[in-house]
């Protein structure tokens, strides 16, 4: 059973094209049930997003996993440039909430700097999570460029 | 009257000005309440430490238990005729009544938030418990207490023999230990905030929010703690293995907040406003431990190896995948 959507698409060779894809007998039940366990793993992520109590809460989660394809260390002022956020204290709360809820760990190294990694070791359905956002999402930040650069075009 | 028209705050969590005016209010009503139990102990503690300084201290000086057990007094010795009772009953009473509140200060609980959760609760089709016991097991446990030194103190309770009245006196300093001790223990163990599931089964709840004003201070969190009963020992290794998927798979907070425990729980972390997805979270975990736990490796195999094979391919041959499936971990 996979627990990441590259390890699906590795373990059936899915991105190669020289290689067929050959689904008989015990290979197509495991196919099935690779696909149903991601399926199922994205219906638990909707649902968790759905229920994260701050409003910013869910963007900081997100913000956080897009940074994780760029960035090793992350601060909080990465999620709230990332999130194009005026001020730190609008995702204050929703830090909180997420290191309490255990989706977050915060590594105090002083007492401003603090560093911030998704917890997949707990929640082993980010790791999907944080797939899909670095592969498809596009940050308010990247947004906000793109409409930037657009806009000064002739 | 008055008090039966006291007013219960409503309290919003719906948008981010209704979670602030919440918090306010829950935070003024928590300040009261820790006031006023602070106002209590020292009420009580200077009682009895007046007591204790100006009265039982120059009675001690006079007399002593084992007197008044064998029923001699040194000559001279003037004697209160309730001396013990009233010791003991203020002494006992002060102590417990001491931890009791600085208890309730720490249970952070207040009105409005527990008609929150009350209602919250009830409209999932369950009830939000105050459990505390220790009160009455105090109150019976010192009545007898009491009863008895009123026995000794009206001298109707005499030993002659010396033996006699040694064990009595070496059991009955072991029940007023007892009778004081076990209701304290009852305080930190018994006495909590539950939402029964089912027989056995509930969930503790706490509450955890901050009150300094510092750098960092956050007005608005105000976390709910959910913790399961017992699971299992922490040394059970299918027990842990078992509560470590549910825990992942339900997004469940892995690293218990009572390391000292011996024991597995589940534990969520909730706010006002998805008390019940989440409440309702731990609950299915618990709902699917009992399944998993009980159901083990050997029962799956007595069912696969006998009543599968034989009944469920034969009487039911659609289903053979979905059964498959079944075991195959999904």
């Amino acid at each position: 059973m996979s627990q990441s959507y590259k390890d699906f698409l590795k373990k059936y060779n899915i991105d190669d094209f020289k290689t067929k894809l050959q689904l008989t007998g015990r290979t197509k039940i495991d196919f099935y049930n690779d696909i149903d366990k991601l399926l199922r793993t994205m219906c638990n992520i909707f649902d968790k997003l759905s229920n994260i109590a701050p409003m910013r809460g869910a963007q900081v989660l997100m913000g956080l996993a897009k940074l994780h394809e760029t960035n090793s260390i992350i601060n909080k002022t990465d999620v709230k440039k990332c999130l194009n956020i005026d001020r730190l204290e609008k995702l204050r709360y929703a830090f909180d909430y997420l290191e309490n809820a255990g989706y977050i760990s915060i590594e105090k190294k002083t007492e401003k700097f603090h560093i911030i990694k998704l917890n997949e070791e707990d929640n082993p359905d980010l790791t999907v999570f944080r797939e899909i956002v670095q592969k498809y999402w596009k940050t308010p930040l990247e947004e906000k460029e793109k409409i930037k650069k657009w806009s000064e075009e002739k | 009257m008055r008090n039966s028209l006291k007013r219960i705050s409503e309290l919003n969590f719906e948008n981010e000005q209704g979670m602030f005016d919440s918090a306010k209010i829950i935070r003024a009503e928590y300040l009261k309440k820790a006031l006023k139990s602070l106002a209590c102990i020292i009420a009580i503690l200077t009682v009895a430490l007046s007591y204790l300084i100006f009265d039982f201290l120059p009675y001690l000086d006079r007399n002593s238990f084992n007197y008044l057990i064998s029923g001699t007094y040194p000559s001279g010795s003037s004697i209160f005729s309730l001396d013990l009772t009233l010791s003991w009953s203020l002494f006992s009473t002060s102590i417990f009544l001491t931890i009791y509140l600085i208890r309730a200060i720490y249970l952070k609980f207040t009105p409005s938030l527990i008609r929150y959760i009350e209602r919250e609760t009830k409209h999932i089709g369950f009830e939000f418990e105050k459990k505390f016991d220790s009160m009455g097991l105090f109150i019976i446990l010192n009545f007898i207490a009491i009863v008895i030194l009123f026995y000794l103190d009206i001298k109707v309770l005499q030993f002659n023999n010396t033996y006699l009245s040694i064990l009595f006196r070496n059991t009955f300093i072991l029940y007023l230990f007892i009778s004081i001790t076990l209701p304290i223990i009852w305080i930190f163990k018994i006495d909590k905030f539950v939402i029964k599931v089912k027989e056995n089964v509930f969930i503790q709840c706490n509450l955890r929010y901050n009150l300094s004003k510092k750098e960092g201070y956050n007005p608005n969190l105000l976390g709910i703690i959910l913790t399961s009963n017992r699971l299992c020992s922490k040394f059970d290794r299918s027990g842990k293995y078992i509560h470590s998927k549910i825990s992942e798979n339900r997004w469940l907070k892995k690293r218990d907040m009572s390391t000292i425990s011996p024991y597995l729980h589940f534990q969520e972390f909730s706010v006002p406003y998805n008390f019940q997805k989440q409440f309702l979270n731990i609950t299915l975990a618990l709902n699917e431990w009992e399944n998993n736990y009980d159901s083990n490796l050997d029962l799956m195999n007595y069912y696969f190896s006998t009543y599968y094979k034989k009944t469920m391919i034969t009487k039911y041959p659609g289903e053979h995948q979905l059964i498959y499936l079944k075991f195959i971990g999904i």
